[in-house]
């Protein structure tokens, strides 16, 4: 129900996705600098390390921030909608821009066989969608506008703000921590102080080196976690925005039964998806699996959207989530 | 720091309250009334679909000849509809008629086939749904200013500047199956 409670649920929300973007930037940015410093104390660059990481953490922040969805729909090679051969996508779109009281996004469409969809943009303003052409062929109209509403329901939620600078945020650890243990392992690693304290040194490569393998794999466990009740909360909102939650669980059970994997996705950017890419959906509840995962298990979604079609007004509140 | 002092302070906090709270109630009037012009505008673009898709379908059903005329009728008195009542109203009346409108075209396989109606088809399909999506999301802002307006402590502000509650929209539930109509 729209309870009175319901714009602030929806104001607090949003106000910890904006809060937790900006932890996760600066946690990052504090993260790659520390990792820089005990890698320059164990291989000697000749230059600050920790400014180097300071520099590049700083920037990929900035640029996941102002540039993040223009990252994203390039890396995906998505194409703007075109009014005449993408009428009904751009009119559900419109639908549901209505329906959540936001400006309509930009619309864009992916060629791929696969069928998939993701919302972009740091703010409703900025805000983009993307689907892919095997979508459009294989859902119904109004399995499309379910899929639409999820999406503007990440937007609403600024759960798109987020996802993005995650996603930016984690290639770039990823790609530093390939960077050093490439380096490492081609025997470049040379000690700065030589023969001063063998001792200190000693530890600072021991946690030098649980820097650069936690990091990458502390970054991904924090991608999975947040992401996954982010997708229950989407799917309930946009169940919330069609009033008609049955469409979305058609949708979801039409894309996982696709043969057609998503090729273009890389793991970067699997949590902005309707349903990951990547890793085929597990049908079963196993829960080390499922921490590695960005969506919640594919036949708990469809049973809390089936849930709540039985329902008079097609919505309900956090209460019907899995803990 | 002096009795005086605190009071001062205290005030400021109470002065800074109430000024979020009259800007929540100003912030939440301006929602409904966005909401409301939204409805507006949908349903115009609906109104104005309705002859162009009459007269495709004429040209496939030509006795139909009451049926057009009900509508065209419905239509006029639709288009000076002020209030949520009158759009109300007339909505109840335009819906029976559209639906009878569907079912003709149903009964044409080369109407159902042209290029022209289907297109018109997705068009009108789209308003259908933007005017429901419309008048959920301006019921949605109602219910959450209305309950401002009623709701201590923000009441008080509400009676004292002159905030009214809003008034809803109600949908019948024939229409919502309007609504779900696709070709």
């Amino acid at each position: 129900m729209a309870v009175p409670g319901h714009a602030l649920h929806l104001q607090e929300r949003i106000d910890r996705n904006v809060l937790a973007t900006w932890v996760s930037m600066t946690s990052v940015v504090v993260l790659l600098t520390a990792t820089a410093w005990f890698l320059g104390q164990i291989w000697d660059f000749g230059i600050p390390a920790a400014m180097i990481g300071f520099v590049i953490a700083a920037t990929s922040s900035l640029a996941a921030y102002f540039s993040g969805d223009g990252i994203v729909l390039g890396l995906l090679r998505a194409r703007p909608a075109e009014p005449d051969r993408h009428r009904e996508l751009m009119n559900v779109t419109e639908e549901m821009a209505i329906a959540s009281g936001l400006p309509v996004p930009r619309v864009y469409v992916i060629d791929s066989p696969a069928s998939n969809a993701l919302a972009t943009g740091r703010d409703p303003s900025n805000a983009a969608l993307a689907v892919t052409t095997g979508l459009l062929e294989r859902l119904t109209r109004n399995e499309l506008q379910a899929v639409v509403a999820h999406e503007m329901s990440h937007v609403r939620h600024r759960d798109t703000l987020y996802a993005v600078v995650v996603a930016v945020l984690v290639g770039t650890i990823v790609t530093m921590s390939d960077i050093f243990w490439h380096t490492a392992r081609s025997g470049e690693i040379r000690t700065s102080r030589d023969h001063s304290d063998s001792k200190g040194e000693a530890v600072i490569l021991v946690i030098g080196i649980l820097l650069a393998v936690l990091a990458p794999l502390l970054a991904r466990i924090i991608q999975m976690a947040v992401s996954r009740r982010r997708e229950y909360l989407a799917d309930l909102g946009g169940a919330e925005l069609t009033r008609n939650p049955g469409a979305l669980a058609d949708a979801l059970e039409k894309i996982a039964g696709d043969p057609d994997r998503f090729d273009v996705a890389y793991r970067g950017v699997q949590h902005l998806f309707v349903l990951n890419p990547v890793d085929p959906p597990s049908s079963g509840v196993t829960t080390f699996a499922n921490l590695f995962n960005t969506h919640p298990p594919l036949r708990e979604r469809v049973r809390i959207l089936r849930g709540l079609a039985h329902q008079p007004d097609g919505r309900a509140g956090d209460s019907a989530l899995p803990v | 720091m002096t009795p005086a002092g605190y009071l001062l302070v205290l005030l400021g906090i109470l002065a800074l309250w109430l000024l979020l709270l009259y800007n929540g109630l100003v912030k939440w009037r301006n929602i409904v009334a966005g909401a409301w012009a939204q409805i507006d505008v949908q349903l115009k673009r609906r109104y104005e679909l309705i002859p162009n898709l009459v007269e495709t379908v004429r040209g496939y059903a030509r006795h139909e000849r009451d049926l057009f005329e009900q509508i065209a009728r419905i239509r006029a008195a639709a288009l000076t509809a002020g209030s949520p009542r009158d759009v109300a109203s007339a909505d109840t009346q335009l819906a029976p008629a559209m639906r009878s409108l569907f079912a003709v075209a149903e009964a044409y396989p080369a109407l159902k086939a042209d290029q022209h109606f289907r297109s018109l088809m997705e068009e009108l399909t789209a308003t259908e749904n933007k005017v429901a999506f419309a008048r959920q999301y301006y019921n949605d802002s109602v219910r959450v200013y209305n309950t401002k307006t009623e709701q201590f402590p923000s009441a008080v502000l509400a009676a004292r500047f002159g905030f009214r509650p809003a008034e809803y929209l109600e949908i019948d539930a024939v229409q919502r199956e309007v609504q779900q109509v696709t070709f």
